[in-house]
């Protein structure tokens, strides 16, 4: 029977607790609501146009216990003024701000995403939340565990919370001349300010286990960063259009600037005098105060020169030269041209006797580059970076210090993207039926990179470079129809569309002669997961002791006791007699073999809608052939007690599927903790047994709408008026967990990380998987009748697809 | 016309535009570039608060009271990779890690652009104290590693260099805590190191290359031995150091242990752990809670405490078979000063408390650092931890001088008399621990020969005992050549198979083994285990505190070095591995 008692335990009265708690649905919600409100106007006159708008998001959080809060609200408005039959001056302005209050709080003070793993930790069902006197529980005395590292207690509390108010200011102005027929001149400054306001506040949380004493737990600490960043851009470019007889030029140059300006400060406080105000100037102790700023630039001409005769021949080039604040000035500059031809056969006479049958049939094909010039701003810059250590005190202090400069690029510059494209657009029967196809390929040129692995003794890794060269082959599809069919005396209109694509990129060039598998090497397909092969798992004593060494596989096993039936049995490929990495060379990877590809292969996606009457219904694919994922070691959600054994929620469909002599031919090992969550251990290696392939088919949106007739709206004073149902990801098949959201994992993969292509710390449990179902109302009136109006009103539900934990 | 006017006048404000590289020139705004830094006393004290990160207790889980479980002087309920001599040859990492010394390089080569002298003084010889003890380490784990006194730059040819001599490399260590000893003031500092700590880590350093050199037959090791006792002494004779003591032999030892503050009349170097900071330790935790190893001081350690009076407890015939009150009353005091003993209660409480076996692999509960119960919680504890601490001092003179063979009665007065006389324990006579070496201690340290052959068994019984969980044991075993010794089976305390007992003689049960169903009737406050599950017993009824791991091998030409990562050895072709790795 479910409960807590009073019991005497080395001299102390103690509350023991027996209880039958479903954490999960104590603390969270099953579903939540959220909605959107949005109005916009538009309308005017000849010389003066405007667009205002504004649309409030609101959503609650997933907390059951505290109202977290999630609030949107941008302000929209765009006025043209037309100076005179040729100068007219465009005003756009936005402004978004949002607020974002969440809870969370654990013993050591402040922690946000408690998805991470302090929702994982020690919250077993036989601990209560609160005890018989409703203070709060942390830790047992019996095993002393705390629930959720104190979380939960902290929770409860709900005086530890982080609130960030986020505001952002944009106005672009941009003035357009037309002096002449077919010259025009456009200017345009844009400029945005934003603003980041965090504060985090942790408080002392109390909790009792002794019965009438109340301890506390946590630390009493506010810590506020403010960041505010400038942006500004200036563009002015011409342009002259003209057409002579059959042929038509098409000239632009121009030239652009933008910078970036951000500043941070960070301050901190203790001991504050009230748990419930959140001000800096209410600490006693521990003041703390620290800040960063940064900025960049970019500066560019550019320029394109575009002809075509008689709508058949198409000739276009290209060319930018651009420079940056981020390379040394000497490797500031890139200078990135591109040609691009057509021919529209379809316009040809010869072809004219197939019209409309074959509407259009255009061949393409283009070359040219692009630079990149992502890496952080000072990447050539040595500077000294200074630190705080909060963990580690020194004469009363958090220690604070300075280290040496990272080593820097001398040389670094641009990346640069050569592309080669041939493509051609199909259209039939009036272009009822459209085919595009695209195949390319692209170069990459001194991706920036982290350079060739250098001897440890240098003490610093390798610096950001022009390190590696990438080819990549891939094509693109896209198919159309659409069509009209008259249905009951009304149109049916019928579209379905659908699009594939593929890619894969290989390293030509990177500097590891020694081929080390820990970074990039000449031929390796990005994406590729080198690991073990494992055959099964083992089903007896004799299976064990006929089978080669894999203690190098297996450590945390063999310190616990040695191999026993259910443990995985994995593959001595290279037949050396021990399973384990060789050199973990290309040329000696031991037992290590490519066993997938994290990289996303064969996206594809399909829509189909239709209409009738005023009804109409709309359904979203998407979906990717091939994908694989190896769960992080962190990843409590995936591995459960693998991973940790303390886990207070496990899935079902792990623990449904673990092997014992009754079950031999379960997915899963014998129950043993850590071993999927330290070096070397038998499920935190990379093998094949254990890769999810996480390609799905998703239906992502399913859209019901309703227009009502004109009959109705004679009588209403709206021009439209429109009900809709909407669902998102309300289907989706995959053979990965049920558990874990297939497009989650697959955000998780790093693509530009040399070590296989993979991040360890994967986790995909970020937050629960959730299907999301919407109403909404959109409304069309006019004011006036040279204006329009639209009101749109959306109510969502959102519902967590967690009831299987 | 006018067209054309105002479409030039807005093409002039081209002209406004700084078509320069000016307007790309954009240098860090927030962080300091090396020609503004190193020139005052603040920016050289600054820059080297992040060598402090290098020691001990720097972070989670690196608390020194851990350490000693790597060589099963502390023994948890799973073995580790040594102990079981399952270790492998790392592909990278492994501690072949150097960033800690680029660092420090980088400080010594611009750090004398400062000019103030006195603060020159004071944090070069910081720096060469951490360069020091960077390298010892390095030299411990290693043995021969390539020095480096330069900031390496990626294009340096002697990143490609072959490791020096363990020897060269030791010399230029002492080289650096002699610089440091002779530049930096008499100042004591608690938690910052001064000319004291140089001394400390001197003698630490010439203890254990000079025994290292011994054992091991590398020839030369005299240097070493006298470099040890040479700092000893100093800090022995002109220092402020003694040994903590307020009379109370019972209790002193534990308190140094529980202080919140350290003790700095005898800690020289502490880490400082401080309430309204995130970073306590968590040693209340890892002896009081059933998931972290269960950790539990072996018997072999416990038999090495002496008799109260001085006599060897392994001189009883039955020292193997005496119930667990018996075995640990009128015992050396400080066994009840580092685990549960009879009468045992936590700090600031009074209820007497038996050793638990749930949180105790081998009923031996340890209960040194431990403090009051406000600190169970993980990472909870602020009593500050040491880093160096005068009794070791001590302990590294007598064993220096013993090893050198120039030891007397009055060194070990001045010396292992000071340890004995804090806990209230007779004096070590050397005549008669000459006259009659231990056979016990000589099973675990089969190696030590000639005329001092029974005072080193002394010594190192002390140092066993004096600085047991204070992360010591295994570089010992290392310099000792003494590897076998963690071969020897690990054993709990004496429980005659199945039954009810009263551990701690108080007149209640507290711990009952049973075999096959839980009994049904359970005594209020005792732990029940069951045999061969909870609990197993060796063919002497000792507790077998891991079972499956009696059969352990320690490999003497491989085990004392650590294997260099495989592809650092791919890196460099010049870099050889360590013998038989």
């Amino acid at each position: 029977m479910a409960r807590v008692i009073t019991d005497t335990r080395n001299g102390r009265d103690q509350y023991v607790h027996y209880a039958n708690t479903n954490w999960w649905d104590t603390f969270f919600r099953k579903s939540r609501p959220s909605q959107i409100y949005n109005a916009s106007i538009s309308g005017g006159s000849e010389k003066l146009k405007g667009y205002f708008s504004y649309r409030n998001y609101r959503e609650v959080g997933i907390l059951a216990v505290q109202e977290d809060l999630f609030k949107k609200e941008n302000y929209r408005a765009k006025v043209d003024f037309k100076l005179n039959d040729w100068i007219t001056l465009t005003d756009n302005m936005q402004f978004n701000k949002y607020d974002d209050l969440q809870y969370g709080g654990y013993r050591g003070g402040w922690h946000g995403n408690y998805w991470n793993y302090l929702v994982y930790n020690h919250a077993m069902p036989w601990y209560s939340p609160t005890n018989p006197d409703g203070t709060y529980f942390y830790r047992s005395e019996l095993n002393n565990y705390a629930a959720g590292d104190g979380l939960y207690a902290s929770l409860l509390h709900g005086k530890s919370k982080q609130e960030t108010e986020d505001s952002e200011f944009s106005n672009i102005v941009t003035a357009t001349l037309t002096p002449l027929d077919g010259f025009s001149l456009k200017a345009s400054y844009a400029y945005r300010k934003m603003n980041q306001n965090t504060y985090q506040r942790s408080t002392m949380v109390p909790w009792s286990i002794y019965v009438g004493e109340v301890e506390t737990m946590g630390s009493d600490r506010l810590m506020e960063f403010n960041t505010t960043s400038n942006y500004d851009a200036f563009n002015i470019y011409a342009n002259y259009n003209k057409r002579f007889g059959k042929h038509h030029i098409d000239i632009m140059a121009g030239f652009g600037q933008e910078s970036m300006y951000s500043k941070t400060i960070q301050a901190s406080t203790q001991g504050l005098i009230s748990d419930d105000l959140n001000s800096l100037g209410l600490g006693t102790t521990a003041n703390q105060t620290t800040g960063s700023a940064y900025e960049w630039a970019l500066q560019g001409v550019y320029s394109r020169l575009s002809y075509d005769f008689d709508n058949k021949y198409f000739l276009e080039f290209n060319g930018r030269y651009d420079g940056t604040s981020r390379f040394p000035s000497d490797f500031r500059w890139g200078f990135f041209p591109s040609v691009s031809g057509a021919w529209a056969i379809h316009n040809e006479k010869f072809l004219e006797s197939l019209n409309p049958t074959l509407s259009q049939l255009k061949l393409r094909a283009s070359y040219g580059s692009l630079g990149n010039q992502e890496v952080s701003p000072y990447t050539y810059q040595p500077v000294l970076s200074r630190s705080v250590n909060e963990a580690f005190s020194l004469n009363g202090r958090p220690l604070e210090t300075i280290s040496s400069p990272a080593l820097n690029p001398v040389e670094i510059t641009w990346e640069e993207v050569r592309t080669i494209d041939f493509g051609m657009d199909l259209g039939l029967f009036k272009n009822r039926l459209t085919a595009n196809f695209d195949w390319f390929k692209r170069e990459t040129l001194g991706m920036l990179t982290a350079g060739q692995v250098l001897p440890a003794t240098l003490g610093a890794s390798a610096p950001q470079q022009n390190a590696a060269d990438l080819a990549t082959k891939g094509f693109e599809l896209s198919l159309g129809y659409s069509d009209n069919f008259m249905v009951g005396g009304s149109p049916l209109q019928v579209s379905v569309s659908a699009g594939l694509s593929n890619s894969k990129t290989e390293i030509t060039r990177f500097d590891n002669p020694e081929k080390l598998l820990s970074s990039f090497y000449q031929g390796m397909v990005i994406g590729d997961l080198w690991g073990y092969e494992i055959d099964g798992l083992f089903q007896s004593e004799e299976e064990i002791a006929s089978h080669v060494d894999q203690s190098y596989v297996s450590p945390r096993i063999t310190a616990g006791g040695g191999l026993q039936p259910g443990d995985v049995k994995y593959n001595d490929i290279n037949g050396d007699g021990v399973v384990n990495a060789g050199t973990n060379t290309l040329d000696n990877p031991g037992d290590q073999k490519i066993v997938g590809n994290v990289a996303p292969k064969y996206l594809y996606n399909f829509r189909i809608s239709s209409s009738w009457k005023g009804f109409d219904i709309s359904a979203f694919f998407q979906g990717v052939g091939k994908q694989d994922w190896y769960p992080g070691y962190n990843s409590q959600l995936f591995w459960g007690p693998y991973s940790r054994p303390y886990a207070s929620y496990f899935r079902k469909d792990l623990t449904n599927n673990i092997w014992s002599p009754e079950n031999p031919n379960a997915y899963y090992p014998r129950g043993f903790g850590y071993i999927a969550l330290s070096g070397r251990n038998s499920l935190y290696n990379i093998n094949d047994r254990y890769l999810q392939d996480i390609s799905y088919l998703r239906l992502k949106n399913l859209t019901v709408g309703y227009n009502l007739p004109q009959s109705v709206l004679e009588r209403l004073p709206f021009k439209k008026v429109r009900l809709y149902l909407s669902g998102e990801n309300i289907l989706t098949f995959t053979k990965l967990t049920d558990y874990i959201d297939p497009e989650i994992a697959s955000s998780l993969v790093n693509l530009n990380a040399p070590t296989g292509s993979y991040t360890y710390d994967s986790r995909g449990q970020e937050a629960p998987m959730s299907k999301t179902y919407s109403l909404g109302v959109s409304i069309q009136f006019y004011i006036k009748q040279d204006n329009e109006t639209t009101i749109y009103y959306l109510v969502k539900l959102e519902q967590f697809i967690d009831d299987k934990l | 016309m006018k067209r054309l006017y105002i479409t030039l006048l807005s093409l002039s404000s081209l002209l406004m535009i700084n078509c320069s590289d000016d307007y790309l020139d954009k240098n860090p705004i927030s962080d300091v570039s090396e020609d503004s830094f190193f020139l005052t006393a603040s920016d050289l004290e600054l820059y080297t608060n992040g060598f402090y990160l290098l020691l001990p207790n720097s972070s989670a889980r690196n608390e020194i009271f851990t350490y000693d479980s790597q060589c099963g002087e502390i023994v948890q309920n799973t073995v580790n990779d040594l102990m079981n001599s399952t270790r492998i040859v790392p592909t990278s990492g492994g501690g072949w890690n150097w960033n800690n010394l680029r660092d420090i390089n980088y400080f010594l080569e611009n750090y004398e652009r400062c000019e103030d002298q006195t603060a020159k003084n004071r944090y070069g010889g910081v720096a060469r104290f951490f360069r020091a003890y960077f390298y010892f380490g390095m030299v411990v784990n290693f043995g021969d590693v390539p020095w480096y006194d330069r900031t390496m730059e990626a294009d340096d040819q002697d990143l490609y260099k072959a490791r020096d001599n363990r020897q060269f490399v030791v010399d230029k260590v002492l080289e650096d805590l002699d610089w440091a000893i002779a530049h930096m003031e008499n100042e004591q500092y608690d938690y910052q190191i001064s000319k004291y700590t140089a001394l400390a880590l001197k003698s630490r350093v010439g203890l254990f290359e000079g025994t290292f050199g011994k054992y091991h037959g590398i020839s030369g090791y005299e240097k070493y031995l006298e470099a040890a006792v040479d700092a000893s002494e100093e800090l022995m004779l002109n220092s402020p150091y003694t040994l903590y003591s307020t009379g109370n032999p019972g209790s002193d030892y534990a308190e140094l242990f529980r202080a919140e503050t350290a003790e700095t009349s005898e800690i020289i170097l502490a880490r400082e752990y401080t309430e309204p900071l995130i970073n306590g330790h968590r040693v209340n935790y890892y002896t009081l809670t059933g998931s972290q190893g269960r950790p539990g001081m072996p018997k072999m350690a416990v038999n090495s405490y002496l008799n109260a009076n001085g006599s060897r407890f392994t001189d009883q015939a039955d020292y193997n078979t005496l119930p667990f009150s018996v075995e640990t009353a009128n015992r050396d005091p400080r066994l009840g000063q580092t685990i549960r003993t009879s009468g045992y209660s936590r700090a600031g409480q009074s209820t007497a408390l038996p050793p638990d076996l749930s949180f105790s692999i081998t009923g031996y509960h340890i209960t040194k650092f431990v403090t009051g119960a406000d600190s169970d919680g993980i990472n909870q504890n602020t009593n500050d931890l040491p880093v160096f601490r005068f009794a070791e001092v001590l302990l590294n003179y007598a064993e220096a001088k013993a090893e050198l063979g120039t030891i007397s009665q009055t060194d070990i007065d001045q010396s292992i008399g000071l340890l004995r006389n804090r806990v209230g324990m007779p004096n070590l006579v050397m005549a008669e621990a000459n006259a009659n070496p231990d056979p016990y201690q000589n099973t675990i340290y089969p190696n030590v020969h000639g005329p001092n052959n029974g005072l080193i068994l002394e010594i190192r019984r002390e140092r066993r005992i004096e600085l047991y969980m204070e992360g010591q044991r295994w570089n010992d075993i290392r310099r000792w050549k003494a590897g076998q010794s963690i071969t020897l089976p690990l054993r709990g305390l004496y429980l005659p198979g199945t039954g009810q007992y009263d551990l701690d003689n108080n007149g209640a049960i507290d711990t009952v083994v049973y075999e096959g169903e839980l009994p049904a009737d359970q005594i209020a406050g005792a732990k029940y285990f069951q045999l061969g599950t909870d609990i197993h017993l060796s063919a002497e009824n000792l507790i077998d505190p891991l079972p499956d791991f009696n059969n352990r091998t320690f490999n003497e030409d491989r085990d004392y070095l650590l294997p260099l990562p495989m592809q650092e050895l791919q890196l460099n072709p010049n870099l050889t591995q360590n013998p038989n790795w």
